[in-house]
């Protein structure tokens, strides 16, 4: 009915997230190895790692917005959704949004977490090889 | 039917991007993976819910019928009906890879990985 909007509404968080280490990262608190641009061997930034999270959210919203419209759920009216006419279908519409939606939108964020975490010990991993090997 | 369809459009951008996405790097493929993976996963969670719902189906066109705490089989006039859903289904999810692809060409034209634009842009000037 709306469980779209719930990551809808995580994207606005990460957004303003982004924006904030982005202009941490300009200034220069948040510090990398490697800041050359290109170089495979410098850490991603923390700003596009965040991205990635913000694209997912908003990349799977808006397409999950558009199966909402081709259901006739979602009107370009007021109250642009349809369940919002009255009160028991607003009523099983935050019930949607609390269960399925909240659902969806930790789903999203777990799985972008397991990837961030693959990624840090992959780095690890390799880290610790190449010092190994200057050890040597 | 419209989460199928997206998970395969899903598995062959993954290939793609596999394949090219390191030697054009240019072309972000990657937002079009982002974009359909997230949709399939948030698909993927409302068919989980929908086992649980009042009907019990994950697609929500599967030809059977949940009725007083027992799964029985689709009457013929049910199964017209689930094929109908099926076919509404499948037009819904060519419909939303559809709708990615015009996103990423917008996102693609926007960024313009090929400096088309803005060679053109000095060359007037």
């Amino acid at each position: 009915m709306a469980c779209f909007t719930v990551t809808l509404m995580e994207a606005v968080a990460v957004s303003a997230a982004q924006i904030t280490v982005y202009a941490l990262e300009k200034k220069g608190v948040i510090k990398y190895e490697n800041k050359e641009d290109g170089d495979n061997s410098s850490d991603i930034k923390w700003s596009k790692k965040i991205g990635v999270l913000n694209g997912m959210l908003i990349g799977g919203s808006v397409l999950l917005a558009l199966e909402h419209v081709f259901h006739g759920e979602v009107t370009v009216f007021q109250p642009f959704l349809t369940a919002m006419s009255d009160a028991e279908a607003t009523a099983e519409m935050l019930q949607e949004m609390g269960t399925v939606g909240v659902a969806m939108a930790i789903s999203l964020t777990a799985i972008w977490g397991v990837g961030l975490l693959i990624y840090h010990l992959a780095r690890r991993k390799a880290k610790a090889k190449e010092a190994k090997k200057v050890l040597e | 039917m419209h989460l199928v369809l997206t998970l395969i459009a899903t598995v062959a951008v993954f290939f793609l991007w596999y394949i090219l996405g390191r030697k054009h790097k240019k072309f972000h493929l990657e937002i079009l993976l982002i974009m359909l993976g997230a949709a399939s996963i948030m698909w993927m969670v409302d068919g989980f819910a929908g086992l649980f719902g009042p009907e019990r189906k994950f697609l929500g066109v599967e030809p059977y019928v949940f009725e007083a705490g027992a799964f029985r089989e689709a009457t013929a006039d049910e199964m017209v009906e689930f094929f109908y859903a099926g076919m509404n289904d499948i037009a819904l999810g060519l419909m939303v890879i559809a709708a990615a692809l015009v996103i990423y060409a917008v996102i693609v034209i926007i960024i313009d990985p090929l400096n088309l634009y803005r060679k053109k842009k000095e060359e007037n000037k």
